[in-house]
């Protein structure tokens, strides 16, 4: 149920990393969601006087990112299939030659839709699964369309198209987190899960926290469970073996923190409803509007601003080094500043690796061993 | 040769794909990479009356032997007909 990235779409990151060309880029059509998801790291209930770029104005870009070698594309929100001219733009820009994702919470695909993708399949549809029934939905989303979103993803599978599920865990639907991989198994479904949850930065403006997460220690024990769900017993072992083993990496004590270790800033970027370029959505800075200038002159900017970010430094010395995913966003949303240590992250982590050790550690194996 | 897919040639980086456009990607899902001599192929296919015509160009293109430009365009447009690209 995990996934494999293709060989050539890693080979071109890379080299887009390298040669600083944005290979990929997310277009965020809307805030605008027809369901309230209490976690949700972008929609707002006042969405009125939002000014969302027309449709010409994303073509536009999307034939100067073109130039400047965009090829992945993922749309996103809100929920992009609100936008009343979702067709017209999903059509041109497919023609121009893009590998299309999209991200819907899957309650929108209408008839009308399912022909568009049948005429034009998208590279693959995420679908945002929010849990295991109506009652979680309700709850979560504020929305009974749970059996209207399996319809839906089941639809999509027959049409052959490639359909993953992110599944972002929390208090609200973490007692469905089996149900779901159950569902995953019988369809045969890719699935993306995370038991981490930002805080709700660009939503609410806040950083620090997110209502909806659940515990460190508890988003620790889910992700173990959903690793438990999909890896075999040996491969279990073989983490619990590596987090068994954990030291502080040698490196200079004063070192300063280092840099994004992901590809937002170096290969990709992130367009918001109303034309702002950021590194990545889940952050507020560094962002450049492209009312200001092109396209290409904003990628620059960006790129030269994410290579100044740095990391905590606390970070370079910390014994959980080799098995944590900190990245730039969560230290941001986290505690508002990049070189911020999130504490929230920490203790995950940390949990993750006893909770390894503890369901999956050899019996009589010690660090020593 | 009329080439009986619809894909978009795209050149990122110096690297050549062939992005499957509209029901093609029912067909090829994924990326299709080329080398510059296929792409410089591709590129010749619609007015390519035959695989002579392919050959003189890239003979024209590219510092090679006639030998060597016809076992090229061969392979490569073999593996078209496999894959029923063109006819």
């Amino acid at each position: 149920m995990g996934e494999l990235e293709p060989k050539i779409s890693t080979y071109l990151h890379n080299k887009g990393a390298k040669m600083g060309i944005p290979v990929s880029g997310t277009f965020e059509l809307t805030r605008k969601c027809n369901f309230n998801c209490k976690m949700c790291y972008v929609h707002c209930t006042d969405t009125s006087k939002d000014r969302e770029l027309s449709a010409e104005e994303w073509l536009n870009i999307a034939r100067e990112a073109k130039k400047a070698g965009l090829l992945f594309l993922l749309l996103t929100g809100g929920e992009p299939l609100l936008r009343p001219d979702f067709e017209l733009l999903y059509t041109e820009l497919s023609k121009m030659g893009f590998m299309i994702s999209i991200n819907t919470n899957g309650s929108m695909i209408t008839p009308r839709i399912f022909r568009l993708f049948e005429d034009y399949p998208p590279a693959r549809v995420n679908i945002s699964l929010y849990g295991g029934s109506e009652e979680t939905y309700e709850s979560l989303c504020e929305s009974r369309n749970f059996k209207k979103v399996l319809e839906n993803i089941k639809k999509l599978k027959e049409m052959k198209i490639s359909v993953r599920l992110n599944c972002v865990f929390n208090r609200y639907n973490v007692a469905d987190t089996q149900e779901i991989y159950r569902f995953a198994k019988e369809n045969d479904l890719i699935i993306k899960p995370t038991s981490y949850m930002y805080p709700s930065l660009r939503a609410k403006g806040e950083t620090g926290d997110n209502e909806a997460r659940l515990s460190a220690v508890d988003a620790a024990k889910n992700t173990v469970l959903c690793r438990k769900l999909t890896f075999s017993e040996e491969q279990l072992r073989a983490k619990a073996k590596e987090m068994m083993s954990l030291y502080p990496p040698e490196c200079d004590p004063d070192a300063e923190g280092e840099g994004m270790r992901c590809r937002a800033g170096k290969s990709s970027f992130w367009l918001t409803y109303d034309g702002r370029m950021m590194p990545c959505g889940m952050m507020t800075e560094p962002c450049v509007s492209l009312e200001d200038m092109s396209f290409s002159d904003a990628w620059q900017l960006i790129r030269q601003k994410t290579a100044e970010i740095r990391l905590p430094s606390e970070c370079q010395q910390c014994s959980h080094k080799s098995v944590c995913n900190v990245c730039a966003a969560m230290c941001y949303t986290e505690t508002g500043r990049f070189d911020g240590k999130p504490d929230y992250i920490c203790d995950m982590v940390k949990a993750i690796a006893d909770e390894f050790v503890k369901q999956f550690g050899e019996v009589g194996e010690t660090d020593e061993s | 040769m009329k080439v009986n897919f619809d894909f978009v040639h795209r050149e990122i980086m110096g690297d050549h794909v062939l992005v499957p456009v509209g029901k093609t990607s029912t067909v090829f899902n994924g990326l299709f990479p080329l080398t510059d001599t296929a792409a410089f192929i591709w590129g010749l296919l619609p007015d390519a009356p035959d695989e002579n015509y392919i050959v003189t160009k890239l003979l024209g293109e590219y510092e090679i032997d006639k030998e060597t430009a016809e076992r090229d365009v061969s392979a490569f447009i073999t593996k078209l007909r496999e894959f029923r690209i063109i006819d």
